[in-house]
């Protein structure tokens, strides 16, 4: 398995509060990673410091096998693209000035490439209309331009649907879309929008307080979703105690409901309830979607 | 750190606030020649090109340019947050701090050269040319240079590590003016003599006696104030304005020190910085 990125117990502290706390995860090659987690439980942090902007108190973490602590990191970055929180452009340039200055940073020996570059984030008709009277869609896609001039093959995205209007959602998600199938481009893309992540991401890795809490494909994900079954029961406390001895994954909604996940017969499930004396009242198969886990996943009853 | 130069001087060329300060400049120095004029009194040339350091020894105009100049040009950098696309792609922080005190000591210089050159275009048809010796006038021009980029070492280092583009701004400006009349009022001092006519009432007759000038500052304190005005760029602006300056390699020494201290310290918080 090639990984672009590799992080390994990565702390990071600011003031009393730890941002990050023994953080550990893996980006494979091609991906598009959906990293997903509260406000403040460690996402930006974590590009922040992939992408140069911060260091770790501890860990390591590795970039296209390079480690953070070899000076060649500074190689591997330049195979690197980012836009982290808000687009960083110069909103007294235009769409072209801006590409045309990220460039010159590149130290690109010509400006060939801009108009396929703009054509391909959809700013080819901007003109000189400077960045500051772009909407926030423009911005972000322009955002995004600026950090596909090196040609990246891993490109970092920290809330890139933020603040956005349903149409620009669409052509972000397009544009991340296109740019990993056409492009084969690997993304690592922060959101909070579940629904929207789940129609883009091939990997998820869920965070909380500064941990990775789980990675996972979208493709086991799936399969873990679907082996979702409600069951109605007379008491959750009985039917924890079966599901242990049966060596079941399982979440308790309430007194009287529990999600089962995996195989389980429910012959057998009924047979061993009827024994202790408790009745299931109904069950039925679940298509858990991205939120549901993701709200399992965290414990529950707590809003994201 | 050349692409990170080229890039910075592409964006300079670009920038409202560095066309404004050069128009600045021109009529400043033109002004400046053109209020001696009308005062029709015996002025040198040689007087008028040291005036406009400091507009004579009242304030240190080119400090005030500088600190407007260097905050908002550095400042731009963390406002639209584009210091982040040179770091995310692999430019070391010492490229991007070097790269952009360089560009600030460049376009200081190129200010100065406007300044210069506005000033010889309007004063030398109406007062005359240099009358000080090559020499002098080349050791004066290195001065002035290097009192630019001390500018731009101290603005520099301030935008590098203050991050926001308002409050970097504000302070550049309020250092600049305080050390400003900080300067102004030592090198008053300074220039008081030791001994001078004290006047006193007595009896309704006015007397005239040769003592000691209270003003005067003597001792440790002397040499604290003389290095003051000889540290900070605008005390040697204002030095050189009121020709009170002793026109040798001190004032230099002291820019080379500065420059060096101010890029060593911001370069060693720069590199500890974390940015967002």
């Amino acid at each position: 398995m090639e990984y672009v990125l590799k992080a390994s117990r990565l702390t990071k502290k600011y003031k009393n509060s730890k941002a990050l706390d023994g953080l550990t995860m893996h980006v494979e090659k091609g991906a598009i990673y959906g990293f997903v987690g509260k406000n403040g439980a460690g996402k930006t942090t974590l590009i922040r410091i992939i992408c140069g902007l911060q260091r770790p108190e501890g860990g390591e973490y590795e970039v296209y096998g390079v480690k953070n602590s070899d000076k060649e990191i500074i190689q591997a970055r330049r195979r690197m693209g980012a836009v982290i929180e808000t687009p960083s452009i110069y909103l007294e340039m235009s769409a072209e000035e801006n590409i045309r200055e990220q460039y010159r940073i590149l130290g690109l020996p010509s400006f060939d490439g801009i108009s396929e570059l703009l054509e391909l984030v959809g700013l080819a008709g901007t003109g000189n209309k400077k960045a500051k009277n772009f909407s926030l869609g423009m911005r972000q896609r322009l955002g995004i331009a600026v950090a596909l001039a090196g040609s990246p093959d891993f490109l970092v995205l920290d809330e890139p649907a933020n603040g956005l209007d349903p149409q620009g959602i669409i052509e972000i998600r397009e544009l991340i879309l296109r740019l990993n199938r056409e492009y084969q481009i690997t993304v690592l893309i922060s959101s909070h929008i579940l629904d929207e992540l789940s129609r883009l991401a091939t990997h998820y890795g869920f965070i909380e307080n500064g941990r990775i809490i789980k990675e996972i494909s979208a493709k086991e994900l799936e399969a873990v979703c679907r082996k979702c079954m409600r069951a109605e029961v007379t008491s959750t406390v009985v039917l924890s105690r079966v599901l242990e001895r049966l060596g079941m994954e399982y979440t308790v909604v309430s007194d009287t409901q529990a999600d089962i996940y995996g195989k389980v017969s429910i012959t057998d499930l009924a047979l061993e309830l009827s024994k202790e004396g408790c009745e299931v009242r109904s069950v039925h198969e679940r298509d858990e979607s991205l939120e549901s886990y993701y709200v399992s996943l965290m414990g529950g009853g707590r809003d994201e | 750190m050349s692409k990170l130069l080229n890039a910075n001087f592409a964006r300079l060329k670009k920038e409202k606030v560095f066309w404004i300060t050069v128009v600045f400049m021109v009529i400043y120095a033109a002004g400046v020649c053109i209020w001696a004029y009308s005062r029709g009194s015996g002025i040198k040339f040689d007087g008028l090109f040291l005036y406009v350091y400091g507009l004579g020894g009242q304030a240190a105009v080119p400090g005030i340019v500088m600190a407007v100049l260097c905050s908002m040009f550095i400042g731009t950098e963390y406002s639209d947050g584009t210091v982040r696309n040179k770091l995310v792609v692999g430019r070391t922080r010492f490229e991007i701090y070097a790269s952009n005190f360089i560009t600030c000591a460049a376009a200081g210089i190129f200010l100065n050269v406007v300044c210069t050159a506005s000033i010889c275009a309007v004063g030398i048809p109406l007062f005359g040319g240099f009358a000080m010796p090559a020499g002098m006038l080349i050791q004066i021009i290195i001065t002035g240079v290097l009192i630019m980029v001390s500018y731009a070492a101290l603005f520099n280092m301030l935008a590098m590590l203050l991050t926001n583009k308002t409050s970097s701004s504000v302070l550049s400006l309020i250092l600049a003016i305080a050390v400003m009349f900080a300067a102004a009022y030592m090198i008053a001092r300074l220039a008081e003599p030791e001994i001078t006519d004290l006047y006193s009432l007595v009896d309704g007759q006015f007397t005239v006696e040769t003592g000691p000038n209270p003003f005067y500052i003597g001792g440790m304190a002397r040499v604290i104030c003389q290095v003051f005005v000889n540290l900070f760029p605008s005390g040697q602006s204002l030095q050189l304005s009121s020709e009170y300056a002793e026109l040798n390699w001190t004032l230099p020494l002291y820019s080379a020190g500065v420059i060096i201290a101010a890029n060593a310290a911001g370069l060693s918080g720069f590199i500890r910085k974390d940015l967002k």
